[in-house]
């Protein structure tokens, strides 16, 4: 293998020939995993020279796409097709023979190594056993030159910005001369001056012919880059656009599909007595100025897309992160800025990753819980009453049916549902005042969901405030009182309950203004 | 685009000036600092420390640590004096030693990468298992007691024997080429570059097509293996192998890497930080004893430049990435406007 | 599931009595001295020193981090306690003030050690490791590089050599329980208070199980590890001063290479290295079984104390290598079962 590629290289570095025509056919892929169908006879084409960008919700069947084209999965059936000759992909190795390269988010690049070091890495140039860096630094700027980048060969890569990152990725993909870049969300960590960095990077490959795939969440960038646009629901590819086609209205609604809502049962009141505010608030850069005001028995949903500063947010106001200017208010009152301070005075905290912030995977159930509650269960010199813990613990357990129904599990052994309901049950048993959840239900299945919505609303019923983000529209819509869509660093719309549907957040979310919401920018 | 200073090339400059300072300042202090005895003297202390700082250099830049070499030198100079006596001659010892040197490192390697322990507990086991072995090995009289044991073979012997009249050691010859050979070997081969790769981001590396357990296994084989030519000198020098030999020689090598600005965490500097490191502190020694100082101040100066060096990166780390973000920031700004 | 548990639990002390008694029935067999009283009470004596270094270590293991300077921790202690205590001719007012400057000079080492470790984020064992070279410096530059002898019977006699319970058995040996002994039932009791009885234990082993989601629970990490490292310092001391009593004298090679006997104790007792896991009565079993080498190498003749660090590297790698095959075992037993939790989260989508 690795011989072949290096014979692949040997050859000039001129990239891809400019062809025309079809790159790379899906005919009807069909995928299930352990008798669960995920992809029903997905179709999909794209051209040299072309990007294709690809929109789906999450667990639309974007990404299993894109592994059984890069051969990570084994398609069920239907056929691929690459210049249009029926080709079988089983391993990345062979996609990569055949000319296709992923950009994952998550960079592969070495920050101590340089730029050229990076592109030739597990495929150098060599001569008597030495590394022929002069003969690899005349490719790299040949390709860098070719595809009209700024980039110098020998900059280390760890001071280089992250879309110029991203430039040395696609140079490695290049070096191995490949025709067809698979793009996964490659904006969500950059800046928008960066991302457009990487959208001229993105013409000038197109330009040479290369044929791009670029997955995304965001509607702005598909306006700006894309040729042609291909939504996916629910496994099926709902259909493809042409540029003129787009059109926020169209997308949002193929992505979506046909929304059911269930109606108010009750009539809903809020506590005016009891108001969180929080006014012009400021986080580096990802706040910029953001205000609020929260009441007594609502849940306020925040929408956005991820890196939108919706995390950021709420630790500000828990007190985990400090802000860089603009104030938190509880009934008028400054908010600590001390974690431990705002959990005695009633806060509560869901993490957004409940494995790597939320639990400790070591220790029992009981203590996970208590762990939040020394100022119910110990006195004031820190001794614990072991009694006093294990109730606390059980009535938890019993309120929260947290399953198995065993104080003594260890939580790194239980579901993914009951390890997020030994969370939320942490903070509810001590029925706080302001309950701050981020993503409260990935990875839960859909029967806990319903528990831990009910959880919620029993909560606001006693006069509590919760403030939720969540990436899950149809949770957004469902379970909120009202919806604030964040966008660069601001609340960009508000949807009252009664108007908020899943494709005006959707496009709110993405920067374009909508009929139901109220704007606020 | 100019290529920007990290924390190692920074620290690498300060080590230099720090060894032209200390050059200039026991030279001034003292007559005979800078004379062919003093100078053979401090290039043969250097020379120990810095064989096994350089082989070290290569498992830490790898992001890996080895606590393991102070045994290594141990066990090897015992066994070195073991085969000696049964008649080898010393270039023969020598090149065994390099093994048996290497041997060690290859078992730390494959308890690493095969077994799956984390390089820290197992070097520091192994260290353990290594001073063990030799005083296992070691000479004892009838009574089971530790005793001296000369070395006899004349070749052996004469590893240790100044090359010059005025002095000069071979050791101080073999360390230096040595350092230049592996300054190459790290920046002009596969091996060095996977080894930077790996240090610097395990996973990316492995993303990459490097084969990762080789590449570690190698680095703890050169560190074996240094640490063992080290220990043949040092034993033919000091014509016996005791049990002491090799006591503290990890810290002291740790040291040398990191105060020359090999970073702990892998990813920067190279033989050339170790040789530097190894350099100043064998210089330190030399001149703070020609002074009177005592071993105890030498020990505490030793043990503060550890942590000033690394708390140094770390906040040098810190500093850079605030400074990075904000220039970026900056950059970004300008090219919207 | 809770049968499991249980028998997880019966399954870690079956396993921890079965060695022990391997062990003795073993040595007993091929050296009659062993399973003497006067032996026994002799291992037990042996062990104090390191039970309660290893009771103290404990803390720092539990955050996720090392404490390798304790053997130096232990010389400092016993030379700053007798220097101190000379001054006022070793008088008992002396001797307490020397023991008391003793032991808040390891707290404070300890806190200096938490404040390079947790704010710089230097390694533990890099830290460790540097401050015990200076340290063996500073004892060195104390005691001008000599042993300080102390005035026999005064209260630093005491600390190890005072006898408690004293009888004489039927068989006409007498049976001796010192000061020493006292002084680590006490500590590894009130050691087991703290963790497992109050918050502060409740904090420890939060922050080495997730120091995430233990800041999100509003615990100061900064605070609690200094006081975690505080502790194994202190812990030391505390071993340095038995140390100096039973020797009779202080000096900067007292309590070297304990370190490394502290940890196999701690690696033996199944705690483990990465933090959040491991409890006293294991760090005491792992003391224990490494009292009890000890002892075996000092009763046979043909083996020497210094093989001590050959078996302490041996031990230390088999453990280890044991728990790591035993997790990766369970790993892929839970990465089972993760499949198939993800597998009917599918369904449900």
């Amino acid at each position: 293998m690795s011989k072949e590629k290096r014979k692949s290289l040997d050859i000039k570095v001129e990239g891809p020939m400019k062809e025309e025509g079809v790159l790379l056919t899906c005919k009807g892929i069909d995928k299930s995993f352990s008798g669960v169908q995920v992809l029903f006879g997905a179709d999909f084409e794209m051209n040299y020279g072309e990007v294709h960008a690809l929109m789906g919700e999450n667990g639309a069947g974007k990404s299993t796409l894109i592994k059984i084209v890069t051969g990570v999965y084994h398609k069920d059936a239907g056929q691929l097709y690459i210049d249009e000759e029926s080709v079988e992909i089983s391993n990345p190795i062979e996609a990569r023979a055949h000319g296709i390269a992923v950009i994952y988010q998550e960079l592969s690049l070495v920050p101590d190594l340089t730029v050229m070091e990076n592109i030739y890495l597990g495929q150098e140039l060599k001569k008597y056993g030495f590394v022929e860096k002069n003969r690899m630094r005349e490719r790299t700027l040949d390709l860098i030159k070719k595809y009209e980048l700024d980039l110098n060969p020998d900059a280390t890569v760890e001071v280089l910005s992250m879309a110029q990152r991203q430039m040395v990725e696609v140079l490695k993909a290049l070096s191995t001369n490949a025709k067809l870049i698979i793009m996964d969300e490659p904006t969500s960590s950059l800046s928008a001056a960066e991302s457009e960095h990487l959208f001229r990077t993105i013409e000038s490959l197109k330009k040479k012919g290369t044929g791009i795939i670029y997955v995304t969440h965001r509607l702005e960038e598909v306006y700006r880059i894309a040729d042609r646009l291909t939504v996916m629901r629910n496994g099926e590819v709902v259909g493809t656009l042409t540029k003129a086609e787009i059109n926020p209205r169209t997308v949002t609604t193929m992505m979506i599909g046909h929304e059911i809502k269930t109606e108010y049962d009750v009539q809903r009141t809020f506590n005016d007595d009891f108001v969180l505010e929080v006014k012009d608030l400021r986080y580096g850069d990802l706040l910029k100025g953001v205000s609020f005001t929260a009441k007594g028995g609502e849940i306020l949903g925040i929408g956005g897309l991820v890196g939108s500063g919706r995390t950021e947010l709420l630790h500000c106001i828990y007190g985990a992160k400090k802000p860089s200017g603009g104030r938190i208010l509880l009934n008028g009152k400054p908010v600590s800025r001390s974690v431990i301070k705002n959990i005695n005075n009633g806060f509560g905290l869901v993490p957004e990753d409940r494995r790597r912030e939320g639990f400790n995977p070591l220790q029992t159930v009981e203590k996970n819980i208590a762990i939040a509650s020394h100022d119910v269960i110990a006195n004031a010199l820190g001794l614990v009453y072991a009694k006093k813990e294990r109730d606390w613990a059980e009535k938890a357990i019993e309120d929260y049916d947290i399953r198995p129904k065993n104080r003594k599990m260890i939580v790194d052994n239980m579901s993914g549902g009951n390890q997020q309901k030994v969370i939320l049950g942490r903070w509810l048993i001590r029925e706080p005042r302001v309950l701050i959840l981020d993503e409260p239900t990935v990875g839960v299945d859909v029967g806990v969901r319903a528990e831990l919505y009910r959880f919620m609303r029993q909560l606001t019923e006693s006069g509590s405030i919760i403030i939720m983000v969540s990436s899950d529209l149809f949770e957004l819509v469902q379970v909120s009182d009202r919806i604030l869509v964040m966008h660069d660093g601001v609340f960009f719309e508000e949807f009252p309950r009664e108007k908020a549907t899943q494709a005006a957040v959707l496009m709110a979310a993405s920067g374009e203004h909508t009929e139901e919401g109220v704007p606020l920018v | 685009m100019k290529k920007k200073l990290n924390s190692s090339t920074i620290r690498r400059f300060i080590t230099i000036g720090l060894v032209i300072a200390l050059t200039a300042l026991f030279s001034l202090l003292s007559s005979n600092f800078l004379s062919m005895y003093n100078l053979s003297e401090l290039f043969r202390n250097a020379a120990y420390l810095g064989l096994i700082a350089c082989g070290l250099s290569v498992v830490m830049v790898g992001g890996g640590i080895d606590l393991s070499v102070g045994g290594i030198v141990c066990a090897t100079g015992i066994i070195c004096v073991h085969l000696s006596d049964i008649g080898l001659s010393g270039y023969m010892v020598l090149i065994l030693g390099i093994i048996t040197g290497g041997a060690f490192g290859l078992l730390n390697g494959f308890i690493v990468t095969k077994l799956k322990l984390t390089e820290f507990v197992t070097t520091l086991a192994s260290g353990f298992l290594f001073f063990g072995l030799g005083l296992v090995f070691a000479y004892r009289d009838d009574h089971g007691t530790l005793m001296a044991h000369s070395i006899k073979s004349n070749t052996y012997l004469s590893l240790g024997q100044p090359l010059l009249p005025g002095g000069f050691y071979l050791i101080s010859l073999v360390w230096v080429v040595l350092a230049i050979i592996l300054w190459v070997v790290m920046h002009k081969t596969e091996l060095g570059l996977y080894t930077f790769a790996i240090g610097s981001d395990e996973k990316s590396a492995r993303m990459s097509g490097v084969n990762v357990a080789k590449i570690k296994v190698i680095g703890f084989i050169m560190s074996g293996a240094f640490s063992g030519l080290a220990a043949v000198f040092v034993t033919a020098y000091e014509r016996t192998a005791s049990t002491s030999l090799g006591n503290m020689r990890e810290f002291l090598a740790i040291a040398a890497c990191v105060v020359g600005g090999v970073v702990l965490g892998g990813g920067k500097g190279d033989a050339v930080s170790a040789f530097l490191g190894a350099l100043f502190l064998a210089m330190l020694d030399n001149g703070l004893r020609k002074f009177g100082m005592d071993s105890y101040v030498v020990y505490m100066i030793q043990g503060s430049l550890i942590l000033v060096a690394i708390a140094f990166d770390s906040q040098f780390a810190k500093i850079s990435y605030r400074r990075r973000v904000k220039e970026q920031r900056l950059s970004a700004q300008t090219l919207t406007s | 599931m809770k049968e499991k548990i249980l028998s997880s639990l019966t399954g870690v002390w079956a396993f921890r009595v079965l060695i022990l008694l391997i062990v003795c029935v073993f040595m007993g067999i091929s050296e009659p001295r062993f399973l003497t009283i006067g032996n026994i009470v002799n291992i037990i004596s042996y062990i104090s020193v390191y039970g309660i270094m290893a009771c103290g270590m404990l803390f720092a293991v539990l955050i996720g981090g090392l404490d390798l300077s304790i053997g130096r921790v232990a010389a400092l202690s016993g030379t700053i306690a007798c220097i101190v205590a000379r001054v006022g001719g070793f008088s008992a007012t002396w001797c307490l003030i020397g023991i008391a400057c003793a032991i808040v000079a390891g707290i404070l080492i300890g806190y200096f050690h938490g404040f390079l470790i947790v704010k710089l984020a230097i390694p533990s064992f890099v830290v460790t490791l540097a401050t015990s070279y200076v340290i063996y410096g500073a004892i060195t530059l104390l005691s001008g590089g000599s042993r300080v002898d102390f005035v026999r019977g005064s209260l630093m006699d005491t600390i190890s050599n005072a006898r408690i319970v004293e009888f004489t058995l039927s068989s006409g040996k007498p049976f001796v329980i010192q000061m020493n002994v006292v002084i680590f039932i006490v500590f590894a009791v009130i050691c087991w208070y703290v963790l497992s009885k109050t918050t502060f234990g409740r904090r420890i082993y939060a922050i080495g199980g997730n120091t995430t989601a233990a800041q999100f629970v509003g615990i100061n990490v900064f605070r609690n590890s200094c006081a975690a490292y505080a502790i194994s310092s202190g812990a030391a001391c505390i071993g340095g001063l038995i140390l100096m009593s039973s020797t009779s004298y202080a000096a900067q090679t007292l309590g070297a290479g304990y370190e490394g006997m502290v940890l196999m104790a701690l690696i033996v007792g199944g705690i483990n290295l990465a933090g959040g896991k491991g409890t006293i009565s294991g760090a005491i079993f792992g003391a224990l079984l490494v009292g009890i080498i000890a002892n075996i190498c000092t009763l046979v003749d043909f083996l020497n104390l210094e093989y001590l660090k050959f078996f302490q590297g041996l031990i230390i790698l088999i453990v280890c290598i044991i728990s790591v095959i035993l997790e990766t075992r369970s790993r892929r037993g839970k990465g089972r079962k993760a499949k198939q939790i993800a597998e009917m989260q599918a369904q449900d989508e």
